[in-house]
């Protein structure tokens, strides 16, 4: 009895969440392209512990950290962090931040062949998130999607 | 792929089946008709999936229209979005003696939940504030130590589990009394363990208060009554 009591639950809360709106996108800037020396500059050279997220809009675990990484960025005010899209189409990336990072203190820079993130250390996959301390070393990097402990963990490291 | 979360799920399931079979063989579920186990994992079950849909609602993810997105559990579930729609689901499936098998259940579900928190050594977010204390623990490429928050969690809740269970047994307590602790120890312990945690938006106190608080009336409730029917 109660595998059939299972599906109407999740129908039924499925279809509450899916009432919650989301607001109406507007598309975001392109990023703009970037190189390897111009980024590991920029974090170096800041002063500020830096979080930077190689992601894509055409990846759903990407998105789906989307607002952790927002939530992060507004409450983190002394840390640096550089979103780049990474072989993604410019117009997706940037509806998707319009979508989601509209308003937020962040950095955006494309990376096209995804050839930036590997020579950060993060491989093919994404996505992939690199903690620098504010002298510019690096401290983590983070395959695969971020939980909010993790990602707290780690802006807690970068910062001291 | 991250595995890491499916094998904190085991542990925290495994906890729950060997309180379970714990309790069995002391008799302290004899009188509950409920298959525990099926409503158990059927409300957990239930709660994680309310609990993402929760967490993606809060954050503005559409699940109609990114459906790939619930199954990424590890990106967020709302506690009190799981807490709530596991109790209610729980209250469903036990509607017909809800008392005597929410007792039946309330200690192997704070053993599942130390399970699930001695999991968080497998996805690596056991670690809270900064300290000096002898067991502090620090992470690979750091040296800054820190309180092994999630292990205190998990040793507050093996340590209500046990005390209720043995209560149980040897004190024959009044129906409602061990269900109402056992709420009040899972609230209980994640308050406890709040000021030690790292997050980035805080935790939901306001549950962790409202477990502790309900679990303590409904026990004082059933210790009341039961008095005044002798």
């Amino acid at each position: 009895m109660h595998t059939r009591i299972l599906p109407i639950a999740l129908s039924l809360a499925l279809v509450t969440a899916a009432c919650a709106s989301s607001s109406a996108a507007v598309p975001g800037d392109a990023p703009e392209p970037v190189t390897y020396e111009a980024l590991i500059s920029e974090i170096t050279t800041s002063g500020h512990p830096t979080v930077v997220n190689s992601w894509a809009a055409w990846c759903p675990p990407c998105r789906s950290e989307a607002p952790l990484l927002s939530t992060a960025a507004e409450t983190n005010e002394d840390v640096q962090f550089i979103m780049l899209n990474t072989k993604d189409n410019p117009g997706n990336a940037a509806a998707f931040i319009g979508e989601a990072f509209t308003g937020v203190p962040m950095t955006h820079y494309a990376d096209s062949s995804g050839a930036i993130t590997f020579e950060l250390g993060g491989g093919r996959g994404l996505p992939v998130t690199f903690f620098y301390d504010s002298a510019g070393s690096l401290v983590q990097v983070h395959r695969g999607i971020l939980d909010e402990p993790t990602l707290a963990f780690y802006l807690d490291e970068i910062k001291r | 792929m991250e595995f890491t979360l499916l094998g904190a799920a085991a542990l925290g399931v495994s906890g729950f089946w060997l309180m379970l079979r714990w309790e069995a063989k002391r008799g302290n579920a004899a009188g509950c008709a409920l298959d525990l186990w099926d409503a158990g994992l059927t409300s957990g079950a239930v709660g994680l999936v309310v609990g993402r849909l929760v967490a993606m609602a809060q954050v503005g993810i559409n699940p109609i229209a990114d459906p790939a997105q619930i199954i990424l559990v590890r990106s967020g579930v709302s506690t009190a979005g799981a807490s709530v729609a596991a109790l209610l689901m729980f209250g469903f499936l036990a509607r017909k003696s809800f008392l005597s098998s929410a007792d039946a259940i309330g200690p192997s579900v704070l053993a599942g939940l130390a399970g699930w928190h001695v999991g968080a050594l497998v996805t690596g977010s056991w670690l809270g504030t900064v300290s000096d204390l002898p067991w502090a623990q620090t992470v690979q490429g750091s040296d800054i130590t820190r309180h092994p928050v999630e292990l205190y969690a998990a040793a507050l809740y093996v340590v209500a589990a046990f005390a209720i269970a043995t209560w149980k047994q040897k004190g024959r307590p009044p129906r409602g009394a061990p269900a109402g602790l056992s709420l009040a120890a899972a609230g209980g312990a994640m308050l406890v363990t709040e000021p030690v945690r790292i997050s980035l938006t805080g935790g939901p106190i306001w549950l962790y208060v409202g477990a502790v608080v309900t679990g303590f009336g409904v026990a004082t409730w059933s210790i009341l009554r039961q008095r005044s029917q002798t």
